[in-house]
């Protein structure tokens, strides 16, 4: 206990605190820049942390990438472009919100919904790391195929009206996501001999293309402002924000616990998250057809579960050394630099290190709660006064730089602008951006999870088994067969009960 | 209100200054490295970069340009500047086995990196989980002559490394089914979960994977230093000796002078005692192939990757 | 006769793409085609139903309608900066091209003064953040080809 509180001590050293209010506040600032994800931030920091002690450099690097996520709901409010891919589902009724003159609360509702899954995440990271790290090691691929075929059943929660372009779009969501190199068969597929093709379909910039093109598109051609003004802009709605929270906190902690879940797997990371949180909260809620207007239990259920995968994703990569998540990935390599071994003897025989750095992360993120409502009133109350003369060439300012800084190519600046336009046109005849991405996000994981499967199946001569006999398979399949079906269960119940009562 | 935005104004340029000053170009290298952040060529890389800042006072900036595994980097090396501020990661087998096995798409040939050193590579190394029966290699080799197909193999990618290990074992005999996975983490996710029943991977897995994992044979010439008691796959009686080789490429227009200087530089570092000490405890193995014997280890290794490829049958 | 024009439309894409996927899906290896067709058959069956549908019900889409003059004079300028990135440079393109498109969507009540005060912000932005994306995160951004010795 004692080396416990040590290591809390230490976190709140003057350097730590230092490094993660800055961490914070960087990582806010990159996090809202369209282009700039999570991962870049992190990897931009690694060379600066090599003169740090190894927890103070996990500190900032921790914090940096929390305020990161934190940081891509702004443009997702703003102007509906996840400024990281995990901000994705917060575009769906973040911007909605500002739309309706919102904007100020759909912020400071994000910055707490970021601080509550934020700090599940860290919670869970303190206190269950080791056994969720095994249980990340019990999913194989066959349980990966089926948690991915769970999140494809939310197509149709998502689908506003138009179920067939729905699942149309989603279709074609899946087919991009086979474009390149095939994991298994190491084919080129679906490139058309376009070179740029070859590594796939870049998710950021196919996403700033598909939701924020479409919006300067309209914007220019509309008459009006782009964002109507709140009625209270010098407040933050604090009080406001509070009561909401405290209504959906059902949908905070559920979100927080979805991200913190899926943080542990390796391979899926905050953009899973965020979407499959708001498809459930959607799917059970009784404002359900609000969601996507502008309902605020969206942007609470899409906000705690992507900040939560920063502490669920460091559970497999310090337990076990395996990066839970793409920013995870270049933080394991600084932490190998520094000497670090990563794995059970992390807790054990490095705990000060562990631990003075998880009360780090704690600490970053009830940084961020302040900060964030801070920063987050004034870049609201900024964007909203900027006249859309100078708003529009910024914007798309933003996606140029930001498309060009992802892999330093002007192709994906191309392919981010061309896609835009297609996403522009399918939005025009009726096709939704959400189906796509959800496509585009989960393909990889189901083809690659029900390919692998099929093989290892097939050496072991039990295919059949390997898919529908293994137990936590057997629970995915529950759910998603009570999830298709438990509508029409319940009217038929309800029914009965009418009947009854009558 | 003017007032205020005069002021405004003048706070932006002069911390538009500000900024400019602070980053004046300081003489640096730039380092493209054709993958990912976190990989072996990203630590690598970062580890060359610490001591290349203390050696040479210099920056050198790590940048990724990953896609196509590495193709996307290397098809566009040469129209980078030539004059040595920039250099890119290049690995084998994957600059030889790309443009055999996918030819015109692969968008480069061999012959367009201008290499003119490798630093290290990773000996490629048959693990399994530490509480996994077989104990030796002896005892996987017995199992899966016992039952051919049933031994799984997780690895990354196929025609990667990783997968022609597999393909060298069947060849000696050992008929395993190899699982492919997309990038290192998720091959040894498998392992660590008992979804495989062993993995084709590096040495460097080992290290990084520590005593959740055994390594039961490596494809070094001799034992690595930081594992005694591997076996080299030689020992074992099968003449299996591969890895992944890292090293550095300059746009070909570069001069011979900016090739030499900048091997140089980096075989200095790599005769720096504690670089090389950092990179054998995580398992890779130094080698110092400079720009005055590139041309000749390249000339070997296509016709070892060559002959390779005729057995898998991708060239006639 | 057909009662939702774009549907059909779209109908017929969807299904030349399926045509696609499959044509591509004959080059593969067997592990590799399995999704493709898979989601390839999927897409027929649906640009099927999407078919039939559209000669039987119309589900209106809510487009607001639109002023084509700036949308392609945005989508030119848009382009053109692409274009001329990596030629001309990072800086000159984008001064250019910001300032542009501020005049573009420049409504008729601005005034001059108005118009200037836009465009030096503007300048002052893109300079901005040119310093920090280029120096601080070390993102190499164009330099020019024309300029390139």
């Amino acid at each position: 206990m004692t080396s416990l509180l040590a290591d809390f001590l230490s976190a709140l050293s003057l350097i730590n605190v230092s490094l993660a209010f800055v961490g914070v506040m960087a990582g806010i600032i990159i996090g809202a820049l369209p282009g700039l994800s999570a991962t870049m931030a992190v990897a931009v920091l690694v060379p600066f942390t090599f003169s740090l002690n190894p927890s103070s450099a996990l500190i900032v690097l921790g914090a940096i990438y929390t305020g990161a996520i934190f940081g891509g709901s702004w443009s997702a409010i703003l102007i509906n472009t996840p400024g990281t891919p995990s901000a994705v589902a917060t575009t769906f009724d973040g911007y909605a919100m500002a739309k309706k003159g919102d904007g100020d609360l759909a912020m400071s509702i994000s910055c707490m919904s970021s601080f509550v899954g934020g700090m599940v995440g860290v919670i869970c990271l303190a206190l269950f790391a080791p056994p969720l790290a095994s249980i990340s090691l019990a999913f194989g691929p066959t349980e990966y195929f089926w948690l991915a075929m769970l999140g494809l059943t939310l197509i149709s929660t998502l689908a506003e009206g138009d179920n067939i372009k729905s699942l149309i779009g989603a279709c074609l969501g899946l087919l991009l996501s086979m474009i390149g190199v095939s994991v298994v068969g190491g084919d080129m597929r679906l490139t058309g001999n376009i070179g740029f093709l070859n590594s796939g379909i870049e998710i950021v910039s196919a996403m700033i293309g598909l939701f924020c093109i479409p919006v300067i598109l309209d914007l220019t051609s509309l008459k009006g402002k782009h964002l109507n003004e709140s009625e209270t802009p010098k407040s933050l709605r604090l009080v406001e924000c509070f009561s909401i929270m405290t209504k959906n906190k059902f949908a905070a902690v559920r979100g927080s616990l979805i991200g913190t879940f899926i943080g542990i797997l390796p391979g899926a990371g905050g953009s899973i998250a965020s979407i499959v949180s708001y498809g459930e909260a959607k799917r059970t809620s009784k404002n359900k057809d609000n969601f996507g207007k502008g309902e605020p239990e969206g942007l609470v259920a899409s906000e705690t579960a992507n900040n939560a995968t920063v502490g669920g994703g460091f559970i497999p990569t310090l337990c076990l050394g395996i990066p839970g998540t793409p920013p995870d990935a270049v933080i394991l390599g600084a932490l190998l630099i520094q000497g670090i071994k990563t794995g059970n003897t992390l807790f054990t025989q490095q705990s000060d290190i562990v631990y003075t750095f998880i009360f780090g992360l704690a600490l970053a993120t009830l940084i961020m709660l302040p900060l964030g409502l801070l920063m987050g009133r004034y870049a609201y109350k900024f964007i909203i006064k900027v006249p859309k003369e100078v708003l529009i060439p910024s914007i798309i300012f933003l996606t140029i730089i930001g498309s060009y800084s992802i892999e330093n190519s002007i192709l994906n600046v191309y392919f981010m602008f061309f896609f835009g336009l297609i996403g522009w046109i399918l939005n025009r005849a009726g096709f939704k951006a959400s189906p796509i991405v959800l496509g585009l996000v989960l393909g990889g994981i189901a083809e690659q999870g029900f390919v692998q499967a099929y093989i290892i199946g097939n050496a072991q001569e039990a295919i059949f088994t390997n898919y529908f006999g293994r137990p936590i398979s057997i629970s995915i399949i529950s759910m998603i067969l009570v999830g298709l079906f438990y509508p029409t269960l319940k009217e038929k119940f309800f029914k009965k009960k009418v009947l009854i009562n009558d | 209100m003017i007032k205020l935005k005069s002021i405004i104004k003048k706070l932006i340029v002069s911390s538009v200054i500000l900024v400019m000053g602070i980053a004046s170009a300081n003489a640096q290298v730039n380092n493209i490295i054709p993958f990912g952040p976190g990989g072996e060529s990203d630590v690598t890389a970062r580890l060359q970069q610490k001591y290349y800042k203390e050696m040479f006072n210099e920056d050198m900036v790590i940048q990724y340009k990953p896609g196509g595994g590495g193709a996307v980097a290397w098809q566009s090396l040469n129209s980078e500047k030539n004059d040595g501020s920039l250099i890119m990661g290049a690995n084998l087998p994957h600059i030889i086995m790309q443009p055999i096995a996918n030819k015109a798409k692969a968008g480069y040939k061999t012959s367009d990196l201008n290499v003119f050193t490798f630093f290290h590579y990773t000996p490629d190394a048959i693990l399994v989980e530490a509480s996994s029966p077989h104990k030796t290699f002896k005892d996987l080799a017995a199992f899966a002559k016992k039952n051919p197909g049933k031994l799984t193999l997780s690895g990354s990618g196929t025609y990667s490394a990783n997968h022609l290990l597999t393909i060298q074992l069947e060849k000696a005999g050992i008929k395993a089914t190899y699982v492919p996975f997309k990038g290192t983490g998720a091959a040894v996710q498998a392992l660590l979960g008992k979804q495989v029943e062993g993995s084709a991977g590096y040495s460097t897995v080992a290290s990084k994977q520590g005593t959740q994992v055994r390594m039961l044979a490596v494809a070094s010439e001799k034992r690595l230093p930081a594992f005694p008691d591997v076996p080299t796959f030689k020992e074992l009686g099968y003449n299996i000796v591969s890895g992944a080789y890292r090293g550095y490429a300059l746009p070909k227009s570069a001069s011979l002078a900016t090739k030499k200087k900048l091997s140089d530089r980096l075989m200095k570092i790599n005769a720096d005692k504690n670089f090389v000490k950092t990179m054998e405890a995580g398992g890779y193995v130094v080698v110092n192939i400079g720009h005055d014997q590139i041309d000749k280890f390249m000339a070997e290794q296509i016709k070892i990757n060559e002959s390779i490829a005729k057995t898998l049958g991708l060239i006639k | 006769m057909i009662k939702d024009k774009i549907s059909f439309i779209s109908s017929i894409v969807f299904f030349i793409l399926s045509g696609l996927v499959y044509l591509d899906a004959t080059t593969l290896s067997d592990f590799a085609a399995v999704f493709p067709l898979a989601i390839g058959t999927i897409l027929v069956f649906l640009s099927i139903l999407l078919l039939v549908r559209s000669f039987k019900l119309e589900i209106k889409i809510h487009n607001d309608s639109v002023l084509k003059l700036k949308i392609i004079l945005l989508v030119i300028v848009f382009f053109g900066w692409i274009y001329f990135l990596e030629r001309s440079g990072f800086i000159i393109t984008s001064l250019i091209a910001f300032n542009l498109l501020v005049l573009i969507n420049c409504e008729n009540k601005t005034t001059i003064k108005q118009k200037i005060f836009f465009m030096t912000a503007g300048t002052i932005f893109v300079l901005l953040l040119y310093f920090g994306f280029k120096n601080l995160l070390q993102v190499p951004l164009p330099e020019g080809l024309w300029f390139r010795h």
